[in-house]
């Protein structure tokens, strides 16, 4: 599965860049996020509640930042299981000033999903992941407007 | 097939109804026609800790008219609406797209408030709703508001609806318009691999008003806006109708799976609206 | 005296007697068996597609509410370390690696058994579920068999190399030669998809161990009770006269109910374990995972031709997926009963196949109604087609010209593995075409093609073989079993007769049919005819149901039955009536005095006189009833022409059929409406599998069409009017003349469509597109042609 997407801040990319690696504003961005606990440099054991409407599921996993490059681009491999499936993947994410005071945030991901869930919901996967990918960057420049200076 | 345990209420008002929801929050959900919810719940995709059966609440369902407004409660029948004379008579659109529903058995259940609340992306009444530009009335612990169908639906399996909001009514402006539905049905499900509803008024040989609901296509029904604006005020000619199609998927992020990719999706839009709107407008 | 002549029972068109109770809801199928103290099972399945297990956690499990025991993998291990296969084909390197009933440290496909919970009921059972813990390591996952089978492949099994579960061999004359000296070769690759075999009941087991007596009865899903209960006793070391398999009413079977699973055998041993029933019912999600798969064939094909359209060779090699066991009777599927049809209804001298069984991280395969004849029919069709298209014939006339001659019969294939008993393909085309109107057709065709429409023809001749048998041939192919038949007869004191079969109908309505042939070979009314079928407590033994053998072997065995219980009467009557046997006739179903007609006794007189047994010939025992084991001495060969004409919106790609014409030949029909039911429902899944039927599995063997949502089934609304017409062509050796119809109309109908949609499209210059025909394939078939 491959998803992409593109967000506009209003902050110039090295405080994006600051926002995006704090693990306060990742806990309370990434959508269903109940707990996130550092293990190591860069990574997270997390625990997430997600899913759409009535279609839940809680899964455990692993959240780790690499290959940084400050403030231009890092990679963010998540790893999840739960009852209902699994997920294993990597967002590719890039950021680009978009004027003096702006930045753009591209995102290329590429995932496996599996499990029940992908066997008897496939079609509603990609849909999905699109609009969990948009609300965690919806929250982060909610995050980023009301965090001070 | 066993779901997950859970509390079942069937409450007698709508007011009990809203208690219990607000009382359990996201724990709860409303139990409609059951078509789409309890197939969910029994694969254990969903987990709901509380039923609301609102079966017995009194008033949700039926068909009248109100002034120059068509109603229709949310718990009507798909098979209610097909075969209302009213509706047939005041908005041949709805009655055109109910039987592209399920089967006779599904249609007997579920209801259309049952399927717009739970916005299913390739379920069938929202492209008549925005076509339409239908009102929803909800009404929760504050009491009602009518949500318009364009700020209805907001993504995959997700609707402007509070937890503990009750969708009421559907009610239907200005009846009366000319509509057709045209659907590539998905061959396993039966629902939409992409569905076009288009309603629209002709005045002086112009096109007045026009409403094109797009579903299937992408996480989110749409209206087709730019191909609206190509049409209106215009005369309806084979030409205005194929310069209007070809704008139909435009804005549109179309869903690849199984059945279609994003572009085949694309290209069904287009050509779905076209034969719409050639029956919509008698071109 | 003026007798009465009952009416002839054989041929008539009567209401299926299994309906009322199915359309009322009074069958009994598994899931309808409820026994006092019953548990419920429930099994866990793995989520990966190839993982290696690392570690279970069942306590949270074991302390839940209502759970009676927890099993993994590692505690069946010991009782029943591996499900049988018993389709040993010999000279194929053959291997069975081990298949055990639940997953032990590996897991080789999407949807195998991990672990187990019985708990009194199924809520607590599926909630246990939730609480067992597994850790996987994932590895990597092969699904397509031709990769499968590369250097450096993800291997299933340690000892398979390159996943080659078997590599078979047939051939006749000189296809190399045929193909090297040729005016014409024909290359063509076809894929045959993946198809679930979806019976309306899914699969499930209710199983009541004694442990007082150390009887088992078992209630099943079965198409085949007395199979299914050796192979019980195989696995579990129960021995078989303690076992009883019931199988009363099964919805639907298609094949799928032939093997032993996993499911069934844990209920077993959860129900010795725990000395109480244990009821075990699939879901349709737990279906699509955990029963047998069909199909899934790549086809490498060449046909060989002289330029007038003659075809002088075939040369196949063909890459079978077998997932990732061998079910039980999986490598006969894609050899035998694939390659030694291969080609059809035409006499072609030189024909050449290889198969490669090849394991894959997708559900084991196993027979789907057809069975490998599918495969191979769709594929011959498909090239005559082609050839026809290359030569720039007429797709009738190519056939025409290569169909076995009516005067040929018995014909044998190149390949010296069939015998075909009597066809007339010519005939069945003759009629076909004058159906259709093929002539104006082909007008229509032309015009609407002026207009820009896309309208197209297609064909499928086909001829299969089936009412599989006799035992000898079985030995030879490996078969671990025969494939006779039995039948009972018995004729109560009041002349009703009960008849015990060893087939298993499951749908197909023989109840009726069986008493239909009793009723004329016993001169009683069909309504005092009783047939009892699956259940191992009351049938002598059998062979089952499947192969479209029930009709054709079983009711042979019913009849030979039958004319055995009038030789005996036939005395008895001769008796009664104080006359010599000689001086007895059996006409208009009664014994008759010769010369004297209105003498005569009934078979209820007899049967009385026979239980009274005050007087009887001399050396004739009491009672009435006779029982016979019938061998044939061979297949049957049914046969047809199917044409099929459909319309594709050029603009979407969708294709709707506009005519479905069949003239089949199944030799005398024992009941039309039922042949009738059979053509429709096997049309209907030919259809389905030509335009839109297909299990998809992504790259990591997920199964991606997990219910029906995206499994898509045929219904009555998908499918057009089926004009039915018939044949008759007798078989020589078969003792009521019969052929099955079970299985043909899906043999049948994919080509036909296939052929129509290419014909349809071939202005384009469109030679082939792969099953199946969806929309979005065929709109961008035109999109790429037309560019
Ligand atoms: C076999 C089958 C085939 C089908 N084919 C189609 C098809 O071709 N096209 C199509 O469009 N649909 C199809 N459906 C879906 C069907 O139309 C459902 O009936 C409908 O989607 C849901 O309506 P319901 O009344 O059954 O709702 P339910 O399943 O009871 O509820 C659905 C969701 O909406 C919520 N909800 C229900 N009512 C309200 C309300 N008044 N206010 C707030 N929330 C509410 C529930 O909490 C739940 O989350 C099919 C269903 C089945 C089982």
């Amino acid at each position: 599965m491959r998803i992409e997407g593109s967000y506009r801040f209003d902050a110039p990319p090295e405080r994006v860049w600051a926002v995006l690696q704090d693990p306060a504003a990742l806990a309370a961005c990434i959508p269903g996020c109940q707990t996130l606990e550092p293990v190591a440099e860069h990574e997270f054991a997390a625990t997430l509640s997600v899913g759409v409407a009535a279609f839940k599921g809680t899964y455990n996993g692993r959240v780790r930042v690499a290959e940084l490059d400050p403030p231009h681009r890092y990679d963010l491999h998540v790893e999840g299981s739960g009852r209902t499936g699994f997920v294993k993947g990597v967002g590719h994410i890039s950021l680009e000033p978009d004027g003096g005071s702006a930045t753009q945030v591209k995102v290329v991901g590429d995932a496996q999903v599996g499990g029940p869930v992908l066997s008897v919901a496939s079609r509603l996967v990609v849909p999905t992941a699109k609009m969990l990918m948009n609300q965690f960057f919806a929250a982060m420049q909610r995050w980023l407007r009301a965090s001070p200076m | 097939m066993y779901p997950a345990p859970f509390r079942y209420h069937a409450p007698r008002s709508l007011d009990e109804a809203i208690r219990l929801l607000a009382e359990h929050g996201d724990e709860a959900k409303i139990l409609a026609g059951g078509h789409s919810l309890l197939p969910a719940m029994r694969l254990r995709l969903a987990q709901p800790k509380v039923l609301v059966d609102i079966g017995r609440v009194p008033d949700l369902s039926g068909i009248r008219l109100d002034g120059g407004t068509l109603v229709i409660g949310a718990m009507t029948t798909h098979r209610e609406i097909e075969r209302s004379s009213a509706v047939k008579e005041r908005c041949p659109l709805l009655a055109e797209v109910a039987p592209h529903i399920g089967d006779v058995q599904v249609r007997h259940r579920g209801t259309i408030g049952g399927s717009l609340a739970h916005a299913d992306p390739a379920s069938d009444w929202p492209a008549a709703i925005l076509a339409l530009d239908a009102g929803l009335k909800v009404i929760g612990p504050n009491g009602e508001r009518t949500i318009p169908a364009r700020d209805f639906f907001v993504d995959v399996l997700t609707t402007a609806l509070a937890p503990d909001e009750v969708l009421a009514e559907i009610r239907i402006p200005r009846p009366g318009r000319a509509g057709a539905y045209e659907k590539a049905r998905n061959r396993a499900s039966g629902f939409a691999v992409v569905g076009v509803a288009v309603a629209a008024e002709q005045q002086d040989g112009k096109v007045a008003s026009i409403g094109i609901g797009i579903t299937g296509a992408a996480g989110r029904p749409a209206r087709a806006e730019a191909a609206e604006q190509v049409l209106l005020g215009r005369p309806a000619s084979p030409d205005t109708l194929s310069e209007a199609a070809a704008q139909a998927a435009v804005g549109l992020d179309c869903t690849p799976d199984l059945h279609a990719s994003a572009e085949y999706r694309r290209h069904l839009v287009q050509i779905l609206t076209r034969r719409a709107l050639s029956r919509a407008l008698g071109v | 005296m003026a007798v009465a002549t009952p009416t002839k029972a054989f041929g008539a068109a009567i209401k299926r007697r299994e309906d009322p109770r199915f359309i009322t809801g009074k069958g009994q199928y598994t899931d309808d068996v409820r026994l006092l103290n019953m548990a419920t099972m429930a099994i866990l399945r793995s989520p990966y597609g190839h993982a290696r297990i690392t570690r279970i956690d069942v306590e949270s499990a074991r302390r839940a509410p209502g759970v009676l025991a927890v099993y993994t993998g590692k505690d069946i291990q010991s009782v029943a370390p591996s499900m049988p296969c018993a389709w040993l084909i010999p000279n194929s390197d053959l291997k069975t690696p081990n298949y055990p009933p639940l997953a032990v440290d590996r897991v080789r496909y999407f949807g195998e058994g991990v672990a187990m919970v019985v708990a009194e009921n199924g809520y607590q059972a599926k909630d246990a579920l939730d609480l067992i813990e597994v850790d996987y390591e994932p590895l990597p996952a092969v699904v397509d068999q031709e990769q499968a089978v590369q250097e450096g492949a993800p291997q299933l099994h340690d000892d398979v190399p390159h996943n080659l579960a078997f590599t078979w061999h047939i051939a006749g004359g000189d296809a190399d030669a045929a193909i090297r000296d040729a005016d014409v070769v024909i290359r063509q690759r076809f894929i045959n998809q993946r198809l679930l075999p979806t019976a309306i009941e899914t699969r499930g087991a209710v199983a009541d161990f004694n442990q007082a007596t150390g009887d088992l009865t078992i209630w099943l899903t079965s198409q085949n009770p007395h199979i299914h209960r050796l192979l019980i006793s195989l696995v579990l070391g129960i021995p078989e006269h303690k076992i009883r398999v019931i199988a009363r009413d099964v919805g639907g079977g298609f094949g799928s109910k032939i093997p032993l699973y996993a499911g069934e055998v844990l209920a077993i041993i959860a129900s010795r374990d725990l000395g109480r029933p244990v009821r075990w019912s699939e879901e349709r999600s737990e279906n699509y995972v955990a029963t047998t798969h069909g199909r899934d064939h790549i086809q490498d094909v060449e046909l060989a031709a002289n330029r007038d359209g003659r075809i002088t060779g075939l040369r196949v090699k063909a890459w079978a997926s077998l997932g990732a066991y061998l079910s039980t009777a999986a490598p006969g599927v894609p050899t035998w009963l694939f390659g030694l049809i291969l080609s059809g209804c035409y006499d072609i001298p030189n024909a050449d196949c290889t198969v490669y069984g090849v394991f894959t991280n997708k559900t084991p395969t196993d027979a789907y109604r057809g069975a490998g004849r599918p495969e191979a029919t769709y594929l011959i069709e498909r090239m005559v087609d082609l050839l026809a298209a290359e030569l720039k014939l007429d797709p009738a006339e190519v056939r025409r010209k290569n169909f076995i001659p009516a005067d040929k019969f018995p014909y044998t294939v190149a390949n010296g593995g069939l015998t075909y008993d009597s066809g007339n393909y010519q005939g069945t085309l003759d009629k076909a075409l004058e159906l259709v109107d093929y002539q104006a057709l082909r007008r229509e065709q032309e015009e609407a093609r002026r207009q820009g429409r896309m309208m197209g023809i297609g064909f499928s001749t086909y001829v299969e073989v089936c009412g599989l048998a006799p035992s000898a041939a079985a030995g030879a192919m490996g078969f671990q079993g025969g494939l006779w038949e039995s039948a009972t007869v018995r004729v109560h004191p009041t002349g009703k007769v009960v008849v015990l079969t060893g087939t298993s109908p499951h749908g197909q309505g023989e109840e009726t049919a069986f008493a239909q042939i009793v009723a004329d070979e016993l001169g009683v009314d069909v309504n005092d005819v009783e047939v009892v079928h699956g259940d191992t407590a009351q049938i002598q033994y059998g062979m089952g149901t499947y192969g479209s053998r029930t009709a054709v072997v079983g009711g042979a065995a019913i009849a030979v039955a039958c004319q055995k219980v009038r030789e005996k009467a036939l005395k008895i009557a001769a008796h009664m009536m104080e006359v010599a046997p000689e001086d007895v006739e059996w006409a208009d179903g009664r014994f008759r005095v010769k010369g004297a007609p209105e003498t005569s006794k009934t078979i209820a007189d007899v049967a009385l006189h026979s239980y009274l047994a005050w007087s009887m010939p001399q050396g004739v025992t009491p009672g009435l009833e006779e029982g016979h084991f019938y061998d044939p001495s061979n297949n049957v060969f049914p046969f047809g022409c199917h044409i099929c004409v459909v319309e594709i919106d050029r603009d979407t790609g969708d294709v709707a059929i506009k005519r479905y014409v069949a003239v089949d030949d199944c030799g005398p029909v024992i009941n039309p409406m039922l042949v009738d039911g059979q053509l429709h429902g096997g049309i209907a899944q030919g259809i389905a599998q030509a335009l839109f039927e297909e299990a998809v599995y992504d790259e990591n063997g997920q199964l991606l069409t997990g219910t029906m949502m995206d499994y898509a089934v045929p219904k009555a609304a998908d499918l057009p009017k089926f004009e039915l017409a018939r044949t008759v062509t007798p078989s020589p050796h078969n003792p009521l003349g019969i052929k099955g119809i079970g299985e043909a109309g899906t043999i049948a109908a994919s080509p036909a469509v296939v052929n129509a949609v290419v014909d349809a499209l071939s202005p384009l210059g469109i030679k082939h597109i792969d099953m199946p025909l969806k929309p979005e394939k065929v709109w961008r078939a035109i999109e790429q042609a037309s560019r």
